[in-house]
């Protein structure tokens, strides 16, 4: 078992707008939450807005701690959210990819990997991050991802805001690249799992998990 | 450690070629240390022979500059360093960071490495500027072993104030105030451009906590001065425990402001 979630919860404190007021007001966020994944897993996590999504994904990354329960981490694991800012914009892409290899303690640079090529980034590794477009930028994020060498992967709604042909692209690379050749754990939050139609092998229901939201 | 230097490099390189991009401040930033070094020269002829410089009385306008190379060094150390906390916090790229699973003390320092580099820069530019346009006389450069020393213990402790700042900046999102305050405390108190003798009140005893006023007083005797060895080992055994306290203190607090940033969920938020 890569990860292992037994009963967690996740509480965020409200912030005050009265001065005045003294009550502690808080919103439940994750509530008594299980869940287990495999290395053989691709799982799909589907929610609203709010109900919970990012936040789990942030646990499972150690991102944020949970209040209760537990979480037995077997592995190395990668986070792929939406923030396309959490980048050098004014550094090439070559120069913040070489930058996070540093991070990693991998003998092989990313720059060398083959699937730099195969996510079509050596079309513009020497441009800066700022000029790239929204794709390209998803792309380059999906590459970092891949740094770390993990066992999971977390994608975080990150095909929003993409037209439906690198939409297609990108869910294509994770499946067949991270997940069927190099046998990869995903986990994949979405609001619509019929993007990921016939890929994903289990579906949690985080509408359904969190009752009380 | 291998791995540390490889960490530091990379900061160095990814900073260098920010700053880089933006060459028209670079050069701004020099020609600001000219004008600052010109301000200075036409000040010390107002103070010269003031007896509240004491053995620096002929010599008032090598007072200021060191002091105003000190004081330069500390605060760009301290503010740019924390100033890059609070970027990489508004960007998202410090939860990037703390993925790849490195200590997140080694990470906090690392943010400290571009600035010392450029802050070094901006010293030697100020001594040099000084010596080749004002006249500045240097005449001490024989005790260059201790002059590293005191260098380096100067720039451990402004990067323990520049963590202090970072910490408020994790926790509460905003950490300017403790380089304001830093910067008044060290005007007022830390023998920059008089000495803190002539405050004429008890205040004038934060000057011994104040890593800046033993690092200006050894650099002042190790560059311009002549050399008291009592003087000298008293205000090196204060710079050392004050560095080593505040590299200590601003290590932890760090450490434990990452850790009440994940229980709070505060890491993305600025």
């Amino acid at each position: 078992m890569l990860i292992e979630v037994n009963n967690i919860s996740k509480k965020f404190d409200l912030p005050k707008f009265k001065l005045s007021s003294k009550e502690n007001s808080f919103i439940s966020v994750i509530d008594n939450f299980s869940m287990d994944i495999d290395s053989k897993d691709f799982i799909c996590l589907v929610g609203n807005n709010g109900s919970g999504k990012t936040t789990l994904l942030k646990i499972l990354a150690d991102l944020i701690t949970q209040d209760e329960g537990s979480i037995g981490r077997n592995g190395k694991i990668s986070f792929v959210s939406t923030n396309e800012r959490s980048f050098f914009w004014r550094l090439s892409v070559k120069e913040n990819l070489r930058f996070f290899s540093s991070l990693a303690n991998n003998k092989v640079s990313i720059l060398d990997d083959d699937l730099i090529n195969i996510l079509g980034i050596d079309k513009f590794l020497e441009k800066r991050f700022m000029n790239l477009s929204s794709g390209q930028k998803k792309r380059v994020m999906i590459a970092r991802s891949l740094i770390s060498e993990a066992d999971i992967f977390l994608f975080d709604e990150i095909t929003n805001s993409l037209d439906e042909s690198s939409r297609k692209q990108i869910i294509d690379f994770i499946y067949e690249d991270i997940f069927l050749k190099k046998n990869k754990a995903i986990v994949w939050a979405t609001h619509s799992p019929h993007e990921i139609n016939n890929k994903y092998n289990k579906l949690i229901d985080l509408n359904k998990e969190n009752r009380n939201v | 450690m291998f791995k540390s230097f490889k960490i530091f490099y990379a900061f160095l390189r990814k900073d260098f070629l920010i700053a880089y991009s933006y060459r028209t401040n670079f050069f701004i930033s020099v020609i600001t240390v000219f004008f600052l070094l010109f301000i200075l020269s036409n000040l010390s002829k107002l103070t010269l022979n003031n007896e509240i410089f004491g053995d620096f009385k002929g010599n008032s306008f090598g007072y200021f500059v060191i002091g105003l190379a000190i004081i330069d060094l500390a605060m760009t150390i301290s503010s740019r360093g924390a100033a890059q906390a609070r970027e990489l916090q508004l960007t998202g790229v410090f939860e990037e960071l703390l993925l790849f699973r490195r200590s997140n003390a080694e990470l906090m320092v690392s943010l400290f490495i571009y600035p010392t580099v450029f802050a070094l820069f901006r010293f030697f530019l100020i001594l040099i500027f000084g010596v080749i346009f004002f006249d500045l006389q240097i005449n001490n450069l024989g005790n260059f072993a201790l002059l590293m020393l005191v260098m380096s213990l100067s720039i451990i402790s402004f990067v323990g104030i520049g963590l202090i700042s970072a910490f408020f900046i994790i926790i509460l999102k905003k950490g300017d105030f403790v380089n304001s305050i830093n910067l008044i405390l060290c005007i007022g108190f830390g023998n920059i451009i008089f000495p803190s003798e002539i405050v004429d009140t008890q205040l004038s005893q934060i000057s011994y906590f104040l890593p800046i006023t033993h690092s200006v007083e050894l650099l002042r005797e190790l560059l311009i001065g002549s050399i008291s060895t009592e003087s000298i080992s008293t205000n090196l055994t204060y710079l050392i425990g004050l560095s080593f306290s505040f590299i200590g203190i601003g290590i932890i607090s760090c450490l434990y402001a990452i850790k009440f940033a994940k229980i709070k969920g505060s890491l993305g938020e600025f």
